[in-house]
């Protein structure tokens, strides 16, 4: 009888030893995933072309040539500066045309029927928004004004919360034809001759 | 002398009883809980050079690498898991990964996910953790390997591991 406890203890430890080396197992099921995408490129087939046009009454800010992306383009003259455009081969264009023309920018391997949204900004990054600040400009001869540029436009399939998209085809490719909106400026005198300036198109995906 | 050896028993009981108390939470056992609250995101990337084997790693708390031959345009994002319920119970965190792989939607082409690892870590993977309170907020990383020469369309590719807690 004396030695029952010590017996209970050697029960009581072994199975404290068992319990203790047992192991239990659970599992909890995670998940894990990647998107794929391809290297998308842009490449510039034509630049955006205002075309030949003159300047009559330079000096006021109030005139301007609306491009659209599909081609067409519009003079709007201001209370104090009007602008003539100009047509034909001997105005350096094509017969009927006064070589103008949309930016044509081809986007390739972008995914299959893919929404590319589509922004423009200026060399920094910024967004380009109203003249005469937040756009871009154009400059020409030396000592001739500059024409502001903004309202950029192009061929979107949509718009949605995130903003104009352009749609790929099957392919992952489409061509994003942009137009903008010519400014003259208060105060510039343009002489005549070509005026560049640049922009960029960014897409987002 | 004789109380004396009594208490000693019943201390050897009471020590004896503590064995079972200590699997707090048994496999089954409701009050053991662990819930996803992020799956593991190798993020978007391109593979510009498929031609030998490329990784990305998501270190568990860290920041997404590659391979120079894989471009990171959205970077990825480790694993959490919400653990609770296991009391002061000493786990072990693995993750099988020898059949672990992430596949695109038609199932025929995929990335292999290796090499799991566990944030916070004492020592390693296999070592015995209390959980503070019971509860854990679990980090996940792993590494995603390509398959050479493999070509991997546009797509999402999904997968799913298994957290194995030992205890």
């Amino acid at each position: 009888m004396s030695k029952l406890p010590f017996y209970l203890f050697l029960i009581f430890f072994s199975f404290y030893a068992s319990a203790a080396y047992a192991t239990s197992q659970d599992n909890y099921t995670g998940h894990d995933g990647v998107s794929v995408s391809t290297a998308v490129t842009i490449t510039e087939l034509e630049t955006v072309r205002f075309g030949n046009f003159s300047v009559l009454s330079a000096g006021g800010g109030d005139a301007s040539i609306v491009l659209n992306h599909n081609g067409t383009r519009t003079s709007f003259n201001g209370a104090s500066t009007q602008i003539v455009l100009l047509y034909g081969a001997s105005q350096g264009g094509i017969t009927n045309t006064g070589s103008q023309g949309p930016g044509h920018y081809q986007v390739a391997h972008a995914g299959a029927t893919t929404n590319l949204y589509v922004t423009f900004t200026d060399h920094t990054g910024t967004l380009i928004t109203s003249c005469p600040s937040g756009s871009i400009f154009l400059n020409g001869p030396v000592g001739s004004g500059q024409f502001c540029v903004d309202s950029f436009n192009f061929n979107l399939t949509g718009t949605d919360g995130t903003g104009p998209y352009i749609t790929t085809d099957g392919s992952g490719n489409a061509t994003i034809r942009v137009g903008a909106t010519l400014h003259t400026m208060s105060g510039a005198s343009y002489a005549p001759g070509t005026y560049r300036g640049t922009f960029e198109v960014q897409i987002s995906y | 002398m004789k109380k004396i050896r009594h208490l000693i028993y019943f201390c050897f009981v009471l020590l004896a009883l503590q064995g079972p108390v200590a699997l707090a939470c048994p496999s089954g056992d409701p009050s053991c809980n662990g819930v996803e609250v992020e799956p593991l995101f190798f993020g978007q990337i391109v593979i510009t050079d498929n031609s030998a084997t490329r990784s990305c790693l998501i270190p568990a708390g860290g920041t997404m690498t590659c391979d120079s031959q894989i471009t990171i345009l959205t970077p990825g994002q480790y694993g959490v898991f919400q653990l609770s319920g296991y009391g002061s119970t000493a786990v072990w965190f693995s993750v099988d990964d020898s059949t672990t792989t992430m596949t695109d939607p038609a199932g025929t082409t995929a990335f292999d996910v290796k090499t799991f690892t566990f944030a916070p870590v004492y020592n390693s993977v296999g070592t015995a953790q209390a959980l503070p309170g019971g509860t854990l907020l679990l980090k996940i990383g792993a590494t995603l390997q390509t398959r050479a020469g493999e070509t991997y369309d546009i797509a999402p590719y999904h997968g799913t591991f298994s957290l194995q807690i030992n205890y």
